[in-house]
């Protein structure tokens, strides 16, 4: 996955969403370690200080932690991880169907285009 | 950081200063070899005359050719120094130089010892040239003859000389050197303080304004130079009967005075060019 | 958190031309602080005042406590816009000019960060590519583990992969006790890796923040916000 930062919001929201993204899909696997602070702002092509930012707010939530010595690593607790892609997912789908609304869908309508959409998919 | 400074300026500069060098050498060998080559009787034997006489011909113009040589490598020698001054500090590799941790004068003592030193070195090569041109073996046996004339002569006038002049021949000789040395020094002192001046103005004028500073400079130090006389020789009473007198300490206090006026105007210059380089520096 | 930088009043004036009229900023250490502004505000000016190749015609500049001075250069990489190097120079020889007067300079670090780009170190400087001798500089100027680093438009006059590969050699050398200088006018290819910002304009300080605030509180980047204040 890219690191495609947009101009509007601060970078380092951005960057918690990014690798949040990351953990839920699995992508970064639970328990695995990640790389380091001035790695992964070079990767992103970030300030040093805003990735540690944003990885220190994502040790607060919980998804990441610590081990003096080792490094950081994903958390292992899948029930972490599992509320987060709840919320994340939720969150979305509110900001999704208040648009849709605004669109001027009604309900049944918007949940026949996710029907439409989510069985393409699994084609 | 002197010491850094020196070595890294005196191997910067010595890829413009040895080519010219081999290349006199070089020169001075072949020479050599051509004259040899001439006089051998073999030789001049078993040409035609006509031969000989273009030969003798070409050993003129090469003679020529090589006494433009020596010229040229010693005004090269000179025009380097001054360019190397000037490229190095005034252009874009003063951005480098002066945002080293050193102090100013730091770098223009640098650059004025190694000025002397490469004055110093093309003279030696000048000199060894000449030698390889010329040496043959009577040469070397009138030199020999020489050499030891000139010590029996030291060694016997010497306590006549030391009278009159109240220094031995070594010592004057010494005294001499050191004269010429701080007189370089001034010299180039000088055209350094100028160059730091014109820098002063931006680039497209920098070269017009350092020959307009070296102007400027120049003719002060003449009217200088001579009000200083005017006054040594109006106003302290009897300066020049008190010259006429005594030889020795004549000569000896145009000595001394000489190299202190030229040791104050290397301090003067030296000042501007410090100067102008820590407070008027002006990097396009 | 100390400040690396200070400036008190500072001014300079080119006979009647104020290049810069009374700044007086601080700037913390350990940020990465970007010095916006359009070409002929007086970013060059005030980088060449901090690393002492200009003096003040008024007021005071003071790094980390110190004036400009023998002092102050050993705590200062700078990079101008300039090619300062001797073109007859190999590598290897402005490797050891640079651990000859630089106490911080890390020769290993130069030597793998040249390595990488494939760079010879005995080849002369003459013979690489525009492009090549700046990113050499760069590498010159970043391997030095220096309090303060002045990056004078780095990123301008380069194609996008040389981008690039200077501001991931800016973000992988950063220490964070360091402060990181960087003037350019090229804002939205450098927003990303600021911490700091401020804008120059006219000789003046017109606005100074943190990127993270002006995204926060007004919502738009500092690209946008700096297109709106510099309007033609």
């Amino acid at each position: 996955m890219s690191w495609e930062l947009t101009a509007d919001r601060p970078i380092y929201l951005q960057l918690i969403d990014h690798i949040k993204m990351n953990i839920i899909s699995g992508e970064f696997a639970p328990g695995s370690k990640i790389l380091s602070v001035r790695e992964l702002a070079s990767r992103a092509c970030v300030n040093p200080n805003t990735m540690q930012r944003a990885l220190s707010e994502l040790e607060k939530l919980g998804l990441l932690y610590t081990q003096r010595t080792n490094g950081r690593f994903i958390t292992e607790n899948l029930d972490v991880i599992e509320n987060a892609r709840e919320s994340f997912a939720k969150n979305h789908t509110k900001k999704f169907s208040d648009r849709m609304s605004q669109l001027g869908l009604s309900k049944a309508q918007i949940i026949n285009l996710v029907e439409e959409f989510s069985e393409e998919d699994l084609q | 950081m002197l010491g850094k400074l020196l070595k890294h300026e005196i191997s910067a500069t010595a890829r413009m200063f040895i080519p010219m060098y081999v290349v006199l050498i070089i020169t001075s060998v072949v020479g050599k070899f051509f004259i040899w080559l001439t006089s051998k009787e073999a030789f001049i034997d078993s040409v035609p005359e006509s031969f000989a006489m273009l030969v003798s011909a070409l050993s003129s113009i090469l003679t020529i050719l090589y006494s433009i040589l020596i010229v040229a490598v010693l005004v090269a020698t000179f025009i380097f120094i001054v360019m190397r001054f000037y490229k190095n500090l005034f252009t874009d590799e003063g951005y480098l130089m002066f945002t080293l941790p050193v102090k100013t004068p730091s770098l223009i003592v640098s650059k004025l010892i190694s000025a002397v030193l490469w004055i110093l070195f093309s003279l030696v090569i000048v000199i060894i040239s000449l030698v390889v041109i010329f040496y043959s073996g009577e040469i070397a046996n009138m030199l020999k003859e020489f050499w030891s004339s000139l010590t029996d002569y030291v060694a016997r006038e010497n306590f006549n000389f030391k009278d009159t002049y109240h220094v031995s021949m070594p010592t004057f000789a010494v005294e001499l050197i050191i004269l010429m040395l701080i007189a370089l020094c001034a010299n180039l002192l000088m055209i350094y303080s100028a160059i730091a001046m014109g820098s002063k103005f931006s680039s497209k004028s920098r070269v017009s304004g350092a020959v307009k500073a070296y102007l400027v400079i120049y003719i002060t130090t003449q009217i200088a130079t001579s009000i200083l006389m005017y006054i040594l020789f109006t106003v302290v009473p009897d300066f020049f009967g008190a010259l006429s007198e005594n030889q020795g300490d004549a000569i000896q206090s145009t000595i001394i005075s000489t190299g202190s006026i030229n040791i104050v105007f290397c301090g003067i210059y030296f000042y501007i060019t410090n100067f102008f380089m820590k407070k008027r520096l002006n990097l396009d | 958190m100390s400040n690396i930088l200070e400036f008190k009043n500072l001014k300079k004036q080119y006979g009647k031309f104020n290049a810069l009229n009374d700044i007086t900023i601080s700037l913390p250490a350990g940020k990465i602080i970007g010095l916006l502004g359009p070409n002929g505000s007086g970013k060059t000016t005030l980088i060449k005042l901090v690393s002492g190749l200009l003096i003040p015609t008024a007021g005071e500049i003071l790094i980390d406590g110190l004036n400009p001075g023998t002092d102050s250069k050993k705590v200062i990489s700078y990079l101008p816009e300039k090619n300062y190097l001797n073109d007859y120079m190999k590598v290897s020889q402005l490797i050891d000019f640079f651990v000859d007067f630089y106490s911080d300079f890390d020769k290993t670090a130069a030597l793998d960060m040249l390595s990488r780009l494939d760079i010879d170190p005995e080849r002369k400087l003459k013979t690489l590519s525009k492009g090549t001798k700046e990113k050499v500089q760069l590498i010159m100027v970043m391997s030095r583990k220096a309090k303060l680093y002045l990056l004078d438009e780095p990123i301008g006059g380069v194609d996008p992969a040389a981008r690039d590969y200077i501001l991931d050699t800016i973000i992988s050398n950063y220490n964070n006790e360091a402060t990181i200088l960087i003037s350019t006018h090229l804002i939205a290819d450098i927003e990303s890796v600021l911490d700091e910002f401020i804008f120059l304009k006219n000789g003046e300080v017109i606005m100074q923040s943190s990127v993270d605030d002006v995204r926060e509180q007004q919502g738009k980047s500092v690209d946008a916000l700096f297109r709106e204040a510099f309007k033609c």
